[in-house]
């Protein structure tokens, strides 16, 4: 008796999770075709080798030249340093946009917002004219008899073009979570005598981390995959991986060794998300 | 055996069907032809000049889709059994590329009549898979006011910038452009053809070099903006900035020779047959003269005789050189990564 109804729930289990499989499969369908596909064929594109034979020769090309090396590093650390000043930037603005009320608000939305509905290059020519030998700000130095500031093709232009295009993911991020904290627990630590300071360092930041870490996250692989700001306001030597891969396709078209920095910048993304979910709880629960 | 048969049967048939199939579908009327053209005033010209030949004599509309070389490359190359794209204007190592992988079909006089007046060395260095449209001549465009007399060669044009005669106010092409190979070339032309040369002094002259440009649109704002005084860019487009108003500008193309960037016109495979009769309208005199007169650059059809007043701006034909491409093709790779080494 015991062992018909297991077997009874045992089928009425399997028959739910068919009903699940079958309603997650239109989903199971789009990641297979958009997602999984795509990088199935860049990954059997980069095993090509001249001649036609199959290998890892291109994975060679990359790991054995410190050329490539080179880029991979300052492709990684350009990502951290335009995160890391998005978090500096983006947090108190973030704050201004969760706690403003009304027109205030609805103002400092469209500040944060309007540069996402610009064309990227079309910004990057806005800091061209801005940022230029001859720019806007050079011309106000030069007024002033102040010495020019060099700003324009180097790490510092590239930089800042890429905080100005990231920084309202940043910003979208913290004001959400900042917006969904319960106020009341900022209030009962003032009630119980604790300075502003304090509340922000000990109850609002721990609990606003979480907008810290997603805005974190998208800017982190939207940095490190981005070109054209790069191709317009750097030069030859701030060089960084997605902008070799299209360089390979466009001007060597070498589709089999872009396709195998694709996979190792794919790679680099996903070891990097990976370090930073396994790095987060262990951080929360030391912190508390 | 009679299973056996019974397959064979049918895979013959099948295969005499999709031949058909293949065969009428090249031969049968499109609903219209689609033609890649670079944006702008080209794909401006383009619709005001070889559009309505085309639509004129087959009544078959033309859609124009606009993009660069490598793009619509990569368009063909995923889908050579039905191209999304029938007539191709590459630039000339992707019309090579293309040519070898069979990707574009060889033209005869006898599909295309206006080839009959095209000089060789445009279209015989890709095997008839291209053939020329326009011809664009790099030279240097200068600010008159600061460069009083600038240098008749381009050794001198190198020499100068490597020595700091214009100061950190000059941009050149990067050996990443689309056509940065063949301005590599350029350069070892001046020195022998020794390679190793070129890179050295385009090393030496990157000193004073704001920045080595990617793409003419950020090169003409260096320009624009007087960030630079000397630029070395495209004939037609420098010509038209100055004809805009910008008479402090001036262009010349230094010698001995230059090199022509090329737009290569091509018939994709594939695509419908009556896709030469838009090839041919874009090649006859009237169109190319129409052509040259808006976008100005010179044209390969030797039948055409440009007024007075366009002559002048364009490049003459005996200035320009088309790298040897069959020599050189193979090495753009070596050198554009070398480029990313050495110059930074």
């Amino acid at each position: 008796m015991a062992d018909a109804a297991r077997a009874q729930g045992t089928g009425e289990n399997g028959r739910a999770n068919f009903s699940a499989l079958l309603g997650l499969a239109p989903i199971l369908l789009f990641l297979v075709v958009f997602l999984v596909g795509p990088i199935w064929v860049n990954l059997l594109e980069s095993l090509k080798e001249p001649g036609g034979a199959q290998g890892l020769a291109q994975y060679g090309r990359i790991f054995f030249d410190s050329y490539y090396l080179t880029v991979i590093a300052q492709t990684l650390i350009f990502g951290f340093v335009v995160t890391a000043l998005c978090i500096l930037l983006g947090y108190p603005l973030g704050f201004a946009v969760a706690r403003a009320q009304g027109t205030a608000k609805a103002l400092l939305m469209l500040v944060v917002v309007t540069p996402l509905m610009v064309n990227v290059v079309v910004r990057s020519f806005g800091w061209m004219v801005i940022l230029g030998g001859s720019g806007a700000l050079n011309a106000g130095l030069t007024a002033l008899g102040l010495p020019k500031l060099e700003l324009m093709y180097n790490w510092t232009g590239v930089t800042i073009a890429m905080v100005h295009v990231l920084l309202p993911f940043m910003v979208l991020s913290v004001a959400s979570t900042l917006e969904m904290l319960d106020r009341r627990i900022e209030e009962a630590a003032a009630v119980l005598g604790a300075p502003p300071a304090r509340i922000f360092w000990h109850v609002t930041l721990p609990l606003s981390i979480e907008g810290i870490v997603t805005g974190g996250i998208l800017v982190f692989t939207l940095a490190i995959g981005s070109f054209v700001t790069v191709l317009l306001l750097g030069k030859t030597s701030t060089m960084v991986l997605p902008l070799l891969i299209y360089q390979q396709l466009t001007t060597s078209s070498d589709w089999p060794f872009a396709a195998a920095m694709g996979i190792t910048l794919l790679v680099i993304v996903s070891l990097t998300l990976w370090a930073q979910s396994w790095l987060h709880p262990r951080a929360m629960r030391a912190r508390r | 055996m009679k299973k056996r048969t019974l397959v064979m049967a049918t895979i013959l048939t099948a295969t005499i069907a999709g031949v058909g199939v293949g065969f009428a579908q090249n031969s049968a009327k499109p609903d219209k032809l689609v033609v890649a053209a670079y944006g702008g005033i080209w794909a401006e010209s383009v619709r005001k000049n070889f559009v309505p030949c085309f639509e004129q004599k087959t009544g078959i509309k033309v859609e124009i889709i606009t993009g660069e070389s490598a793009d619509w490359l990569a368009k063909i190359r995923a889908n050579p059994a039905n191209p999304p794209i029938h007539v191709v204007a590459l630039a000339e190592a992707d019309s090579l590329r293309a040519g070898r992988e069979g990707l574009l079909e060889q033209a005869t006089v006898a599909k295309l009549p206006n080839l009959a007046d095209i000089p060789d060395q445009f279209h015989k260095p890709w095997n008839d898979y291209s053939v020329t449209q326009n011809i664009g001549a790099l030279g240097v465009m200068y600010n008159k006011s600061v460069i009083k007399d600038p240098p008749k060669s381009w050794r001198e044009f190198i020499d100068n910038v490597a020595a700091g005669k214009y100061g950190k106010r000059v941009s050149m092409p990067a050996g990443t452009y689309t056509w940065g190979p063949e301005f590599i070339w350029l350069i070892s032309q001046q020195y022998g053809g020794d390679v190793d040369m070129a890179f050295k002094k385009l090393k030496e002259a990157s000193k004073y070099v704001v920045k080595f440009w990617n793409t003419p649109v950020e090169a003409l704002n260096l320009f624009g903006t007087k960030e630079v005084d000397a630029l070395v860019y495209w004939d037609g487009r420098s010509i038209s900035f100055i004809d805009k108003g910008n008479d402090w500008a001036g262009f010349y193309l230094p010698g001995p020779k230059t090199i022509a960037g090329l737009a290569m016109l091509s018939k994709v495979k594939n695509a419908p047959d009556v896709a030469w009769q838009y090839i041919n309208c874009a090649l006859a005199p009237e169109n190319q003269l129409k052509h040259a007169e808006t976008i100005l650059y010179a044209v390969p059809n030797t039948k055409v005789v440009y007024p007075a007043a366009v002559k002048d701006k364009l490049a003459p034909v005996d200035k320009i050189e088309v790298p040897p491409y069959d020599k050189i093709f193979d090495k753009f790779g070596g050198w554009i990564e070398r480029w990313n080494k050495e110059m930074r």
